[in-house]
């Protein structure tokens, strides 16, 4: 279910508090959104949809179309926007209902329940869709601020959640969370790293990892991938040699795909080199060996980083 | 508040403008054809629902007490659109805008201050936002009606039946649904094609209250729009003729989308007015 589910329903119990008209749709997801409590202390502000993720949808957007009230919608990432991705892109990217979709599990997090369960290509859904603001968050503290950033952001949002139980720390202590403000973790002059959902942590690890090498990063958690921070993107693209994304995700269309789009309009820019998950389905198994497949552990990217670095620029 | 409720007799005589205004937009989509015979189908059921059944106020579109229709088989735009028009939603002399660029009426566009409550051409779409709406209406203690009007056919999208199960689940009693039942989809008849069988009992086993009519037989959509369930929601299964009124369109699968000669709209007419 993934520690960062369980912040999501601390976040929702939050907000709860100061918005009585709040409502959360679930597909028989009370359990799998972490959301026993806010069930258990506000039992009529959640309707389940039953198992049937289209229908949650709708209903979702039925419940907000006459106030405007939050409707949070929350399941499995792979249900809540991929197998319901015609009525997201109906009711909340066309008549900008005011849901918020919360995708649990993102990525590889379902490991061995594999393929059906993994999502692996939401970003790039929720990104061709007008009007979407896609969160994606690093570690649980930071999942809690994105579950309460999108309840006041006006609008159709997709909160992406990815990680396991023993889902590790980014942020040790508190800070302000902006949507559409990128988090710069570390600096250093020759490289930048882009990373999102659990690849936050990996990046850093691999920065420092490169830095025994003498190669310096900056690392990035760039938690709002729509709209993309530009502003941050100026910045590091005027100081650094090479810039790579890093995502649990494909590397079409997703965290990469935005970046490269926005580095495609420049001049003289960097390369870029986008980290993720390549464009097949691999073996199946569990998070880490999903990981190793695509590349996407720290030690694989600090040697893919140094590789890149050496080929081309005999560093 | 300025709704007129018209009498049997205005309502007859008011399907047989609707039917006109029908063929007029069908004439003016040209050759990009149009949705004719399954809009022709559910002619009474729009002229009973805005002439009589439907609360509303054309002083204040948005007022908060009035009904909400929720068109599902949202092609039949030829018998939804004119029925506004002739109750005064807007001009009927704007009803041929819903093929032109940019037109007041193009595509099915939410517009609520228009009388539409909600926007898709997508079957399937609307049931599960129209349970969302009877929800809502429930939990702030709402007085008026939530309707829907679907296809037989687009009964066979799965996401309407998901939207059924909570429907009588949270016992949603302000919210009735009508199945235009014309037995034909795009191909052909249902029965042969994919069998809806007997859809009040399909209805019924979901835990809805149900009832079958004559969808043509005003006194009938009547007596059933007017029944109040308690407890479950409601579902009427409107027996009608696709393409109902014109003698070459009913029953006949080509004019699902179809161009409509000078010719044919002459004698469509013709057949209109004598009836």
């Amino acid at each position: 279910m993934g520690q960062k589910g369980a912040a999501a329903g601390i976040g929702m119990m939050e907000l709860a508090k100061n918005d009585p008209d709040m409502r959360v749709v679930v597909a028989d997801s009370v359990a799998i959104a972490s959301l026993d409590r806010f069930y258990n202390s506000y039992p009529d502000r959640v309707i389940n949809a039953g198992i049937s993720e289209q229908s949650m949808i709708g209903i979702a957007a039925g419940l907000s179309s006459e106030d405007g009230r939050v409707v949070y919608a929350c399941t499995y990432a792979a249900f809540v926007l991929v197998k319901a991705i015609e009525f997201v892109r109906h009711n909340l990217a066309y008549h900008q209902f005011n849901v918020k979709l919360v995708g649990n599990s993102a990525g590889f997090a379902m490991e061995t329940l594999s393929i059906s369960h993994w999502a692996t290509e939401d970003i790039a859904m929720a990104r061709a869709l007008p009007n979407m603001t896609i969160l994606s968050a690093a570690d649980s503290l930071e999942a809690i601020k994105i579950v309460k950033a999108a309840h006041d952001r006006k609008g159709p949002v997709y909160v992406r959640l990815s990680g396991l139980l023993n889902c590790p720390i980014v942020y040790e202590k508190d800070f302000e969370y902006q949507i559409g403000k990128a988090n710069k973790l570390r600096e250093g002059e020759d490289v930048t790293l882009i990373a999102t959902g659990m690849m936050v942590r990996e990046a850093l690890d691999a920065a420092e990892l490169l830095s025994a090498k003498g190669i310096h990063c900056n690392v990035i958690d760039m938690h709002t991938i729509k709209p993309l921070d530009t502003e941050c993107l100026d910045e590091v693209l005027a100081g650094s040699r090479l810039i790579a994304t890093v995502e649990e995700h494909s590397i079409i269309g997703g965290l990469g795909g935005a970046v490269a789009e926005y580095l495609s309009e420049k001049e003289n820019t960097p390369r870029l080199i986008r980290i993720g998950i390549k464009d097949q389905f691999g073996k199946l198994g569990d998070l880490r060996y999903c990981w190793e497949q695509h590349g996407l552990t720290a030690p694989q990217i600090a040697e893919k980083i140094s590789l890149e670095l050496i080929n081309k620029y005999n560093k | 508040m300025n709704r007129r409720v018209l009498s049997e007799e205005e309502i007859k005589a008011l399907c047989k403008r609707m039917r006109l205004h029908a063929m007029d937009m069908a004439l003016a989509a040209g050759n990009r054809g149009a949705h004719i015979s399954g809009s022709l189908s559910c002619i009474e059921i729009y002229a009973v629902l805005y002439g009589a059944i439907l609360n509303y106020d054309l002083d204040n579109p948005l007022w908060n007490e009035r009904d909400r229709f929720i068109a599902g088989k949202e092609h039949a735009r030829l018998a939804e659109y004119p029925a506004r028009a002739e109750m005064g939603f807007y001009p009927t002399d704007v009803l041929n805008s819903y093929e032109q660029n940019d037109g007041l009426l193009v595509g099915h566009q939410l517009k609520k201050e228009l009388g539409v409550e909600y926007g898709s051409m997508s079957l399937g779409m609307e049931m599960s936002f129209a349970v969302g709406k009877a929800i809502w209406a429930k939990q702030t203690q709402q007085s008026y009606r939530i309707y829907c009007l679907l296809g037989d056919a687009e009964c066979e999208e799965g996401p309407v039946w998901e939207a059924f199960i909570p429907a009588s689940h949270y016992k949603l009693d302000n919210l009735i649904v009508i199945i235009d039942r014309n037995y034909m989809s795009v191909d052909g008849n249902t029965e042969e094609l994919m069998a809806q069988l007997d859809m009040q009992k399909k209805m019924e086993a979901f835990g809805w209250e149900s009832v079958t009519i004559d969808g043509h037989d005003i006194p009938q959509l009547i007596r059933a729009l007017s029944y109040r369930p308690v407890g479950k929601p409601y579902a009427i299964i409107a027996t009608t003729i696709k393409g109902k009124g014109v003698s070459f369109i009913e029953n006949n699968k080509s004019w699902h989308q179809a161009v409509l000669s000078e010719a044919q709209y002459q004698q469509a007419i013709e057949e209109i007015q004598r009836s």
